[in-house]
Formats: structure tokens, sequence, C-alpha cells
């Protein structure tokens, strides 16, 4: 998964970059509104954190311009000023939800899986495919209820794919979700962990959890 | 000690004005009046002299006059015209009109060919009365010489002073009944100059009441000014506190973005971790407080839109919920007081409202005897007694507060309590919880 973390404090966008990256997330950083709405304007988010109060342009105007250029990632403000007139206005201009600075770190972590899990239309944290069943609380992937041991790359292979059930995935799309941005290319590592999870989830081939359209992509078999 | 008031300070200047100016009229009128009737009553009786003068014939030393003369008043007794000629100091004719008197040569003399008129004679022959007299001294040829001949004409002033004390109180009447008239139309005009200061005070106590922003009606010149002035005081104090509040709101963002930063450091102390919790609700609750309240300068704001925001923002924080947040709000219902410390009141309940509640989220408000009558219900588990108690308390240790129904709750009661107002949690037909807020002075 993919965030844009916008933060003009520099202290704090380094520890906001290193926890979502503990929490295995790519995070990209802005540290300015301009910067911002460049990249979120340039690159697919699956979310983007946005402080309010930034140089050059404010949260408020980044996250409106964003919504007038049809980008459609959920946002999460994070403010200082926790009044509700600046709550409201935020969520008003296009914003998803809000976090009120100070914050705590699991709090946090939390909102962002249900903001990423909301904007893929799954109201519920589990989601279910079949026999297989992810739980985007706790990171587990298991199968008629027996819990899987996945890689960190392969279990997020495996969310962004239940997440978006109604699209085909490129290996390009996967790749820049699921890998920091300076990350080399390679689609063989894709191809690498799309077959180790067919191994783990189906070993008898009978399943076929994960459908290949050949020179597209991937996409979750949704007659499981 | 309380100033009279410009309408009594007027009425009584007018009152004061009006007694000193109605006497002096009417003694101006008085005296115009008798001297223009004086003269009259010198030249009437001039003429009637001359009249005598021509009747009267000297035959030697033996005087002639006829028996009726011209003049009517002096053959008719009682006329109260007398005609008396005297010659060699002896009276020798007296009218008819002056039968009844007894005369002697008047004590009045006059040279040859000269006038005299007297405005008061109390003479011999009548020592109760009091004449007007006009006496002529001619020349006649008599058989030694020319001798003089002195002829008197006396009128008795009894008329002339009736006519006089009629005319007088006839003038007084009417000068009281103009002065009554001027009164009222003196009364009536300071109310119609006092109109405009009253439409003044009118609409300054609307804003002050918060009903007006600016001063809109139209004044005479004279207050164009003074319009100006208040009108400037309103917007620099309006100004102001949005000043006040932005400065307030920069600061908590500037100690807050720090305050995340340690909060949000790896190797923290837990209990290092919970003193800045512990700074973070305290800049929150201080910075509200701070920046909340009443200047009796506010105008009121509409409830309705205010809520329907919230819940709008409401409905998208809480989407997974899929909360049904229902509003019955009187019409055109406002709240006097700032549309920041309403929103504040209100997001925080509804949030909690909304954290608490199953499915469904309830926020009425009416205007009862007076006062702004808010509920804010859910369908949650509802606020256990003990746990009421400590959110009513004011000032309780905010640390004690649970989450959710946290620090909301206390920025709550803080703003309720600057606004007058009164809180009550009770138990709703929902099921859940039922917020009660009540505002006084909200007619």
């Amino acid at each position: 998964m993919r965030i844009l973390v916008a933060e003009d404090d520099s202290r704090l966008l380094t520890q906001l970059d290193a926890l979502l990256q503990q929490n295995g997330y790519s995070v990209d950083l802005a540290d300015n509104g301009e910067h911002a709405l460049f990249l979120i304007k340039e690159y697919d988010y699956d979310l983007a954190i946005v402080d309010i109060g930034m140089p050059k342009l404010d949260g408020f105007e980044v996250i409106r311009k964003a919504r007038q250029a049809d980008i459609s990632c959920p946002i999460l403000i994070l403010t200082a000023r926790d009044r509700w007139q600046e709550k409201v206005e935020g969520l008003d201009v296009g914003a998803d939800d809000y976090l009120t600075k100070p914050f705590h770190n699991e709090e946090l972590l939390a909102r962002t899986k249900a903001l990423i899990r909301r904007a893929s239309g799954q109201a519920n944290p589990t989601i279910q495919f079949g026999p297989i069943s992810l739980d985007t609380v706790s990171e587990e992937l298991s199968i008629n209820g027996k819990a899987l041991d996945l890689t960190a790359y392969e279990y997020k292979v495996m969310e962004y794919l239940m997440l978006n059930p109604q699209k085909v995935i490129s290996k390009t799309e996967l790749t820049e979700h699921i890998y920091d941005q300076d990350f080399d290319l390679d689609s063989n590592v894709i191809e690498v962990f799309v077959g180790r999870l067919r191994k783990k989830l189906d070993p008898t081939g009978d399943l076929k959890p994960i459908e290949t359209l050949r020179g597209r992509g991937y996409r979750i078999n949704r007659s499981l | 000690m309380r100033q009279l008031s410009l309408r009594l300070r007027s009425i009584f200047l007018a009152i004061v004005l009006l007694a000193f100016f109605a006497p002096f009229t009417v003694v101006i009128l008085d005296e115009a009046y008798t001297d223009s009737l004086t003269e009259a009553k010198m030249s009437e009786l001039r003429l009637m002299n001359l009249g005598l003068l021509s009747a009267f014939e000297l035959d030697g030393d033996l005087p002639y006059m006829p028996e009726i003369l011209y003049e009517e008043q002096l053959n008719l007794p009682g006329s109260g015209y007398l005609g008396v000629i005297v010659f060699r100091d002896e009276v020798i004719w007296q009218s008819a009109s002056a039968l009844e008197y007894t005369f002697t040569p008047p004590n009045i003399d006059v040279a040859v060919g000269n006038e005299l008129f007297l405005e008061s004679y109390t003479p011999t022959f009548d020592k109760n009365a009091n004449f007007f007299v006009y006496a002529f001294t001619a020349e006649f040829a008599s058989s030694r010489d020319f001798e003089p001949v002195r002829f008197y004409i006396f009128n008795n002033k009894a008329l002339f002073e009736d006519e006089r004390s009629t005319f007088l109180s006839t003038t007084w009447q009417w000068i009281f009944t103009l002065c009554l008239a001027l009164l009222i139309f003196i009364v009536i005009g300071i109310s119609l100059v006092l109109l405009p200061v009253r439409k003044l005070i009118d609409e300054i106590s609307q804003a002050s009441r918060g009903e007006k922003r600016q001063l809109s009606s139209r004044y005479p010149v004279e207050f164009d000014s003074l319009k100006r002035s208040i009108n400037g005081l309103l917007h620099t104090e309006a100004a102001q506190r949005t000043r006040y509040k932005n400065s307030l709101g920069d600061l908590a963002h500037s100690l807050k973005t720090p305050l995340a930063v340690a909060s949000g450091h790896k190797t923290l102390p837990s209990e290092v971790g919970e003193a800045l919790r512990q700074i973070d609700n305290i800049i929150k609750r201080q910075l509200k407080r701070a920046s909340a309240g009443k200047t009796g300068w506010q105008q009121g704001i509409a409830v309705q839109p205010v809520l329907n925001k919230l819940a709008d923002a409401m409905d998208k924080v809480y989407q997974e919920k899929a909360l049904t947040i229902e509003f019955e709000v009187d019409d055109n219902i406002q709240f006097k007081g700032d549309e920041t410390d309403f929103m504040e009141l209100s997001g925080n309940l509804l949030d909690n409202a909304c954290k608490a509640a199953k499915n469904r989220v309830l926020v009425s408000a009416k205007i009862k005897s007076g006062w702004l009558v808010i509920h804010v219900e859910d369908d949650g588990p509802g606020i256990p007694y003990d746990k009421k108690t400590l959110l009513l308390e004011r000032g309780a240790r905010l640390d004690t507060y649970e989450e959710g129904h946290g620090i909301g709750m206390a920025l709550v009661a803080d703003l309720v309590s600057i606004y007058e107002g009164r809180m009550q949690i009770e138990d709703s037909e929902l099921g859940g919880a039922n917020i009660v807020l009540q505002f006084p002075n909200h007619e």
C-alpha cells in the first residue's frame, strides 16, 4: 500500500515515515502543499495523510485541488487545529477522516487501515473470498480458517489484490503499491511473489485464487 | 445621580420661557392698548372742547352759550362727559350733563392759547372719581379788554378702566391658550426631533443583542459621524474577536506539532507519554475556553445549517456504522452566540453520540419559555449514573474522563457555563444517553 504523507514539520515527517514503513507501507513524503499536490496528482496512492498548516499551499487547498482533479484516494487530515469548524471544513472540501495532533501511533495506523479498506468498498475489516479470508487488522491471511504463514511482501500483494477485486492489476501497479518509489522495478519479483502465494493458498491447484490475464496483470478470482 | 432626560429638559426650558414671556407680552400689549386709547381720548376731548369754544360768545361782559350743544354727550346727564367754562375765576357755564355737580373753578392753570391734557385728575366736585381733563384757554373781547376764558372738558375714567380691564382679561385668556398650544407643539416637536435618537438607541441595542451586525438605518446628517463611529467600533470588535481566535488557533498549532513529535517518539517512557497527553488536554481545553465566549455584541446564528454541516461530517467519519442522524429542529431557531462555539458544542456532542450509537442519533432543538433547549440522543449503551455525575462536575480532572466522552464533554461543560446555560445527562427513549443543553435569553 502506497501512502503519501504531507507534513511541514521535518521531525514529525521523519517519524511518520518510519512508523508507516515499519508497518509495511510504502511512503512518499512532501514537506509543503505544492509538492504534496504534485505527488497526489502524479501517483496513484492508497491513502494521503495531509497536514492542514503547510507552507505554499495549505492542506485544505491541496485536498480541494486534488478532488477537483478527480483524485479519489482516501485522505486523512492531520491537524493541530482541533476546532470542529476546521474539521468540518476539511471533511467538506473532500477529506475522509481527520486526526488531531498529538495522536497515538496506534490510532493513526488504525485510521490508515480503516480508510484504505473503506476506499476499496470493504466495510468489514475482514475481507472474504470463498474460503480465503484476509484480516486487515491483524494482517493475517487464512484459508478455511487456517492461518497461512506469509512474508510481508506476499501479504502486501494479496491484500492489494483482495482490496481491489474489481480490477485487473498490472505488475507495474502492484510494484508501485508495495515498494518505495525509488525501487528498481523488476516484474519478475512480482511473478515470484504471485507464484509463491498460489502455492501457499492452493497447493493442489483446484482453487485458482489468483487469475492471470495475459499481458494485462492479475485479478482475484471472485467466483471462489 | 440620574440626569434629567433630554425630553424633560426641553419641556422644562419651554415652560420657563413661556412663564417669562407670557406676562411680559401681556404687559406690553396693555401698555400699547392704553396708550392708543388715551391718545384717542385726548383727540375726542379736544374736539369737544373746540365745540364749546366755537359755541361760546361774550357780549360785553355777558357770556352766551346755546341751550343745546352739538356734542350730544354734553347734553345728557350721566354721560360721563362734563363741560365747564370759567371767566374771571368764576364758573360761568356748565354743561347739561353736569347739572348734578357744583363746580368751583378747577385749579388747573393754562396760559392763553395753550392746551392741557391730564390723564388722571380727582376734582373737588367728585372726590371719589378719577377724570381725564382737557383744558384750553382762549381770549375774548370783553367790555374792558381781551380777557382769558378757560374751557374744561372732564371725562370720567370708569368707562375707560372697564374697557381696559376687559381687554386685559381677554388678552390673558388668549395668551394662556396660546402658551398651552405652544407647549403641546413643543412636546410633539421634541418627540419628533428625538425620534432619530430613539431609533439609534434601538438599533444599538439590537446590535448589542446580536440581531444586527451594523447600524443601517438612515439618520439626520448630524448623526452621520456618530453612526460611522459606532459601525467602526462594531467592525473593530468583530475583527478583534476573529483575530484573537485565529491567534489562539495558531498558538495551538505551534504547540501541538512538537507535542506530536514528542509523543510519537519510539523510546518514550509511558509516564512521559501520559504527561504529554495531559499537557495536550490542558492546551486544548484552556485555549478553547479562552477563545470562547459571548460578548453581547454577537448575532444569533441559525442552528440548522451548523447541524447539517456536522451531520455531513459525521456521515463521512462514521461511514462504516451507517448511522441515521435525524433532526427535529424548529424553524428559524438561532443560537445567541459565536458560531465556532456552537459548532464546538454540538460537534463534540454529536461526535460522542455517533461513537456510542448503534444505528440512530437524534438531535432536537426548540425554544421553550425563553430558553433554547437542545437534545442530543443516541441508541448506544447510555452513560452509567456515576459517570453522569462525574461528567457534570465542573473542574473535574480531565484525565479522569474516559476516551469517547472525554475531553469533549469537559469542553462542552465549559462552553455551557460561559453561555450561562445548563447541562443535564438523561436517558434517551432511544436507549442511550440524552444530553440536554439549555441556554437562556432566547426569546
